[in-house]
C-alpha cells in the first residue's frame, strides 16, 4: 500500500508536468537502483533491469504486486523491513510537492473498505504507525464493521475516523415518511446514467427505496431491473422489474441472516435504535448489509429494504 | 454461521426459464463486448446437470464454445490471474465449478482480482451449491457486486428424475480414473459429486438401481485413491443393492470390484474367491481371470497365474492386460524370451499402452541390455507421463551406470509425480537413490499393507542397494539371511 502511495504521487505528480527537484530526483534514483539490486538478488525479475526509469520502476512493481504472486512476496519481504526508508522517500515526495505546489498533497486510497474485518484489522490496527507516517493528508477507507470490533475502541485510529453514512430516505423512526433530499441524490445517480425516458416514474422511485440509500446496492439494483426490462424486450423499466431486482439483492441476504438474528432485524426495523446492540457480536450485519447506517445527528440504524417486506 | 429459516423464502426460478435468461444474458454481453458473470446455485446435481445441459445446448447453437473450468487449476491456484494472462477469446463462455474446493484463498484471488473479468471481457457461468454462494457473497463481496443475475436453481426433481440423472452421472469420469488418468484432486471431486448424488436419492425403493450404480463407482474411486475400507464399504453395498435388483451385470463387476480390494489389503483368499464369484456368474467376463493371475502372481503361484491370464487370453485375445502381465509372470520366472514376446503382443495389441514398455524395460535390464532398457521406459514415459515408476526405472540403470546427475534428475521427476503413499515403490525410489533409511521405512510399510510383496521384494532390482542391511532381511521376514 505504501508503494502504491509512493508509486501514485509520484507518477501522477511528473505526469501532470511537475517537476521535482535534481537532488530528490538523484536520491531517488539511488533508492531505486539499491532497491532493484536487493528485489533482483531474492528473484525478482524486472524486465528493463537497471535501465529503467523511476516511473517505469514504480508502475512495473506496482503491477507486479497486483499479478505476480512471487514477486510480490520478494517485494513484501525486501521492502518490509525497510519500512522507514520507504516512508522516508514517501515524505520526501510530498514535501517537495507541498513546497513547490504551495499545496499540500492528499491521497485517497480506496478499495480498503473491502477486505475481511481481520484483514482490516491487519492493516488498521496492527500496521497503524506505518500508514499514518507519510506526512501528506491521506484518507482510508475503512469497512464499518471494523468500527466496532475490540481493536478498535482502543485503536488512535478512531480518533480520526469519520463515518460515511448512507443517505437517509426516510426519518429516524418512520419508514412510511420519504426524505425527499435522499430521494433527490439517488435519483441524480440514476438519471446521470439513464435516460429518464427509459424508466416509469414509479419504478425508479421503488428502485431508490429499494437500495436503502446505498449507491452501490443502487446500482446493483438498477442493473439487474434493466436487463430483466431488456429480456423482456421492454422499452422502459418498470416495477415488474424492480420486483424481479428485488428477489435479486433480496435471496443473498436471506442465506446471510441466520435466524438467531431475526429478533434483532425487527427489533432494528421497529425502533431503528441509536446504537447497534451488542455491537462486537452484530457488527458483520453491516458487512453484510443486511443492517445499514445513517446518520441525523447521532446515527441511527435500519435494515436492508430488500429484507423488510420478508420480515414483515 | 447457521443458516436461517428465512432462506426457505429464497425465490428459486424455473430451469427453462432461468436457463433461457441466461442465454439471454450472455448474447447480450457478446453482442456488446461486455463482461457477464452469472450464478446458477443449484441444491441437487441432476438439477444443475439439466441445467447446465440445456445452456450448453442453447449456447452451442448461437456458436459460443464452452470452456469448463474446475477449480482450482491444477498448476495456478489465482484463477483470475490466468484469465488476465489467457484472456478468452469473444465466443467462449466459461462454466466454472467447484469454487469451494479452491477456497479460502479463492475468495481472496476474486474479491481483489474483480477487475480482470471485466477488463478481460470474461463471460462466465459459476455453478455453485447455495453454501457455496453464501460464501462468496459473505467473503468476497466486491466481486458478488460485480455479478449479473443470480439464478436460484433450486428446485428437487422428483424422484424418478434424479434416478435418472444419477444413474447417467454415476458413471462420469469412472473409467478415466480406473485407467489410472486422473489426479488425486479429480477423484475426489468425482467420490464428492457421487455422495451428493447419494444424499440427494434418499432410501426410497424406486432409488435402488441408481444407489448400486453409485456405491459401485464410489467402491472403485476409493480403491483407487487407496482408501480401503470404503471402498470395500461401498462395494459391498453395491452388491447387496445389485443383487437386490436382480442386477446380474452390475454384481459380476461388484465382485471384481471386491477382489480388487481385497487384493490391495492383501486379503489373497477372500480375493480369489470373489474374482472366482464373478467368474461364476459370467463365464464370459475377462477381467476376473485377469485379476485373479494377479493375485496367483502375487502368492508366487506362477503356474496358475499363466493359466488365469492364458484363459482371459483365450476369452478375448485382443484384451491386453493379461498379455503384459503374463510378461511380468515369465519375468519373474526368468523366463526371459517367453517375456519379451507377450509385451510385444501387448505392444501390437495396442501401441498407445506404456505399461508393457516398462516390463520390457525390466526384462533388458536384467539381461544386461541396459541402453535398450532406457529407451523401453523412455517409450513408457513418453505413452504416460504422469505415472511415476519407469522414472524410477530409468534412475535405477543410471544408478547401475554411475550416472549421478541423471539419477538425479529422473529420481526427481518420480518423487513428484509419486503419490504419498505408494509405499513400495516410493522404497524403490529411496534405495535407487542411496537414502537407505527412508527406503527401509516405506519398506515396512509396504510390506504391512501387503505382506506378499515380500517374495518379490527379495529379488527386486530396485532394492538391491539396501539387500545388505540386515534391517532389510527383518522387514522382509527371513530370519535366516539376517542370521546367516
Amino acid at each position: 500500500m505504501l508503494l502504491a502511495v509512493g508509486a501514485q504521487m509520484f507518477t501522477q505528480y511528473t505526469r501532470a508536468g511537475g517537476r521535482l527537484d535534481a537532488d530528490l530526483l538523484a536520491e531517488l534514483e539511488r533508492w531505486k537502483g539499491r532497491t532493484v539490486e536487493r528485489l533482483q538478488a531474492r528473484g525478482a525479475i524486472f524486465e528493463t533491469g537497471a535501465g529503467l526509469n523511476l516511473s517505469q520502476f514504480f508502475l512495473s512493481a506496482l503491477l507486479k504486486v497486483k499479478t505476480e504472486h512471487t514477486t510480490r512476496q520478494i517485494i513484501r519481504q525486501e521492502l518490509g523491513p525497510q519500512l522507514t526508508e520507504l516512508i522516508e522517500k514517501i515524505n520526501l515526495i510530498a514535501d517537495a510537492i507541498h513546497i513547490r505546489e504551495r499545496r499540500p498533497v492528499l491521497v485517497v486510497i480506496d478499495d480498503l473498505d473491502k477486505p475481511s474485518t481481520e484483514q482490516a484489522e491487519a492493516i488498521f490496527y496492527h500496521n497503524f504507525a506505518p500508514i499514518t507516517q507519510p506526512v501528506c493528508g491521506i484518507v482510508y477507507t475503512v469497512p464499518a464493521a471494523i468500527l466496532f470490533s475490540d481493536v478498535f475502541l482502543i485503536a488512535p485510529l478512531r480518533e480520526n475516523c469519520f463515518f460515511l453514512p448512507n443517505v437517509r430516505l426516510h426519518p429516524r423512526g418512520k419508514v412510511g415518511k420519504r426524505e425527499a433530499e435522499g430521494y433527490e441524490t439517488m435519483r441524480e445517480f440514476i438519471l446521470r446514467r439513464m435516460e429518464e425516458s427509459l424508466i416509469e416514474p414509479e419504478a425508479l422511485e421503488a428502485l431508490v427505496a429499494l437500495s436503502g440509500g446505498v449507491f452501490r446496492e443502487l446500482a446493483f439494483a438498477l442493473r439487474s431491473a434493466i436487463s430483466d426490462a431488456r429480456r423482456h424486450e421492454a422499452d422502459k423499466v418498470t416495477t415488474a422489474n424492480v420486483q424481479w431486482a428485488r428477489s435479486q439483492l433480496q435471496n443473498p441476504l436471506l442465506r446471510l441472516v441466520s435466524d438467531d438474528d431475526l429478533e434483532l432485524l425487527q427489533h432494528i426495523r421497529a425502533e431503528n435504535p441509536r446504537r447497534l446492540p451488542d455491537p462486537q457480536k452484530n457488527a458483520r450485519l453491516l458487512h453484510i448489509l443486511a443492517v445499514l447506517q445513517y446518520a441525523d445527528g447521532p446515527d441511527w440504524f435500519d435494515i436492508h429494504p430488500a429484507l423488510a417486506e420478508v420480515l414483515e | 454461521m447457521k443458516t436461517s429459516s428465512l432462506s426457505a423464502q429464497i425465490k428459486p426460478i424455473p430451469v427453462e426459464e432461468g436457463v433461457r435468461l441466461m442465454a439471454a444474458d450472455l448474447e447480450r454481453a457478446h453482442r456488446f463486448n461486455k463482461a457477464h458473470l452469472l450464478f446458477g446455485v443449484y441444491r441437487a446435481e441432476s438439477t444443475r446437470a439439466r441445467a447446465e445441459a440445456l445452456l450448453e445446448a442453447g449456447l452451442q447453437a448461437q456458436g459460443f464454445h464452452i470452456e469448463r473450468v474446475r477449480l482450482p487449476l491444477p498448476d495456478e491456484p489465482d484463477w483470475p490471474y490466468y484469465v488476465h494472462f489467457h484472456p478468452p477469446d469473444g465466443d467462449t463462455v466459461f462454466f466454472v465449478y467447484d469454487l469451494r474446493r479452491a477456497f479460502p484463498e479463492m475468495l481472496q484471488y476474486l474479491n481483489y482480482r474483480r477487475e480482470i473479468f471485466v477488463e478481460q471481457r470474461v463471460r462466465a457461468v459459476f455453478w455453485v451449491l447455495e453454501e457455496e454462494a453464501r460464501e462468496v457473497a459473505l467473503k468476497a463481496p466486491d466481486f458478488w457486486a460485480f455479478r449479473g443475475q443470480v439464478l436460484e436453481f433450486l428446485e428437487l426433481p422428483p424422484p424418478r428424475e434424479r434416478v435418472e440423472a444419477a444413474r447417467e452421472l454415476s458413471w462420469w469420469g469412472f473409467h478415466e480414473v480406473r485407467e489410472g488418468y486422473e489426479s488425486p484432486q479429480e477423484i475426489k471431486d468425482r467420490i464428492a459429486l457421487r455422495e451428493r448424488l447419494l444424499e440427494e436419492l434418499g432410501e426410497e425403493d424406486e432409488t435402488v438401481a441408481a444407489r448400486a450404480e453409485l456405491h459401485y463407482t464410489l467402491g472403485g474411486l476409493y480403491w483407487a485413491k487407496r482408501e480401503y475400507d470404503r471402498a470395500l464399504e461401498h462395494t459391498l453395498r453395491a452388491l447387496a443393492l445389485a443383487h437386490r435388483t436382480a442386477n446380474e451385470r452390475l454384481e459380476t463387476w461388484a465382485w471384481n470390484g471386491l477382489g480388487n480390494v481385497y487384493t490391495d489389503l492383501g486379503r489373497y483368499e477372500e480375493a480369489i474367491a470373489a474374482y472366482q464369484k464373478a467368474i461364476e456368474l459370467d463365464p464370459k467376463f475377462t477381467w476376473p481371470w485377469n485379476n485373479l493371475g494377479t493375485v496367483y502372481d502375487d502368492l508366487g503361484r506362477y503356474e496358475e497365474a499363466i493359466a488365469a491370464y492364458q484363459k482371459a487370453i483365450e476369452l478375448d485375445p485382443q484384451f491386453t492386460w493379461p498379455w503384459n502381465n503374463l510378461g511380468t509372470v515369465y519375468d519373474d520366472l526368468g523366463r526371459y524370451e517367453e517375456a519379451i514376446a507377450a509385451y510385444q503382443k501387448a505392444i501390437e495389441l495396442d501401441p498407445q499402452f506404456a505399461a508393457p514398455w516398462n516390463g520390457l524395460g525390466n526384462v533388458y535390464y536384467q539381461q544386461g541390455r541396459r541402453e535398450e532398457a532406457i529407451q523401453a521406459y523412455q517409450q513408457a514415459i513418453e505413452l504416460d507421463p504422469r505415472n511415476a515408476v519407469p522414472y524410477s526405472s530409468v534412475a535405477r540403470v543410471y544408478r547401475r551406470l554411475g550416472e549421478q546427475d541423471k539419477v538425479a534428475e529422473y529420481s526427481a521427476k518420480a518423487r513428484e509425480l509419486m503419490s504419498p503413499d505408494d509405499w513400495y515403490n516410493r522404497a524403490c525410489l529411496e534405495s535407487i537413490c542411496g537414502n537407505t533409511e527412508a527406503a527401509l521405512e516405506n519398506l515396512r510399510q509396504a510390506l504391512e499393507e501387503r505382506p506378499a510383496q515380500r517374495d518379490w521384494a527379495k529379488h527386486d532390482p530396485d532394492l538391491e542397494w539396501i539387500r545388505d542391511d540386515p534391517r532389510f532381511w527383518e522387514i522382509v521376514g527371513d530370519y535366516q539371511q539376517i542370521s546367516g
